[in-house]
């Protein structure tokens, strides 16, 4: 079980303030990093995988820095945004030579095991550049995961995917994270990101605005009037009493 | 503000007290002999979390 820690953390390039003193602790299980874009998800994602130092503040996966630490990528697994793969290789080409790079001892049974938990035993000797887009991105996933880390970090993972593949990845992640997992996906698409049963942390102008499970969010925002629907036997009636309720469930 | 709403598909209340009015709403419809067929928050999904997140 590994806790990815930031305490106080900022990076600003020049003057620009792109995250501001954020403390947040992603335990195990799936947890959303939501945001609309420009809020500062992809600094935060590439603070914790390491690609950047805070300018201020601590960060640790487990209980190391990410920056300049190496080993750290022993227990984590990245999937980036950007389609970075090598298209000219087959899937099973791929995801073999990262299992080769973390110089695991059997590389072939250890990719045969990560394409088998991505269904894409089928496609693996095909070459990546006939893969859809949902498809590459499920092969970015097995080679995130050929080493068996505890902790995987997804940038925007379901941007360009269909309903359906944003489902069954969502479905992947929730058993990946209810393994034990440390999963983080950053996200500004929020279609079925609820079907997660895990916490958001949700990022705005380079702040942490809220986090936790959404409706708790939501029962707290208590500046922000609640709306229910509600049906009854005689909803007319009912209206005229809430009306004239002078109790809590009048309106105010 | 006035705060219920009779539209086609039902009520649309709205109040600042979650808890209070989902204690209240049961008890006043019994005493009027009112039968409540659905009570659900229109309101809690997670993009109008996040929708009010950002105005703030």
């Amino acid at each position: 079980m590994t806790t990815i820690e930031l305490r106080n953390v900022s990076r600003w390039y020049g003057n620009v303030v792109a995250v501001n003193d954020v403390t947040m602790s992603i335990e195990p299980g799936v947890t959303g990093l939501l945001g609309p874009n420009g809020a500062g998800k992809s600094t935060i994602m590439h603070m914790i995988a390491g690609f950047l130092p805070p300018s201020r503040g601590e960060l640790t996966i487990g209980h190391g820095s990410s920056w300049r630490n190496p080993g750290v990528y022993r227990q984590v697994g990245l999937v980036p945004e950007r389609d970075s793969v090598y298209a000219f290789l087959t899937g099973e080409q791929f995801v073999v030579s990262t299992a080769k790079l973390h110089e695991l001892p059997d590389p072939a049974a250890a990719a045969a095991r990560a394409i088998a938990l991505l269904d894409m035993a089928e496609a693996a000797d095909r070459k990546i550049a006939t893969y859809s887009k949902g498809m590459r991105q499920r092969i970015k996933v097995a080679a995130a995961l050929v080493h068996d880390p505890e902790v995987l970090l997804l940038d925007e993972p379901f941007n360009g995917m269909d309903p359906r593949q944003r489902l069954h990845m969502m479905d992947l992640l929730d058993k990946l994270g209810s393994e034990g997992r440390t999963i983080l996906f950053s996200s500004h698409i929020l279609e079925e990101v609820e079907r997660l049963s895990g916490t958001i942390q949700v990022v705005v102008a380079g702040r942490l605005a809220a986090s936790g499970d959404f409706r708790a969010i939501r029962r707290l925002m208590t500046s922000r009037p609640h709306v229910f629907t509600v049906r009854s036997s005689d909803d007319r009636l009912l209206a005229s009493i809430l009306i004239g309720a002078r109790g809590p469930a009048g309106p105010r | 503000m006035t705060a219920v709403e009779l539209t086609r598909a039902g009520l649309q209340v709205r109040t600042s007290d979650y808890g209070a009015f989902c204690r209240d709403i049961a008890v006043l419809a019994r005493d009027h002999g009112i039968r409540l067929r659905e009570v659900l928050p229109a309101d809690e999904s997670l993009e109008s979390v996040f929708a009010y997140l950002v105005a703030n």
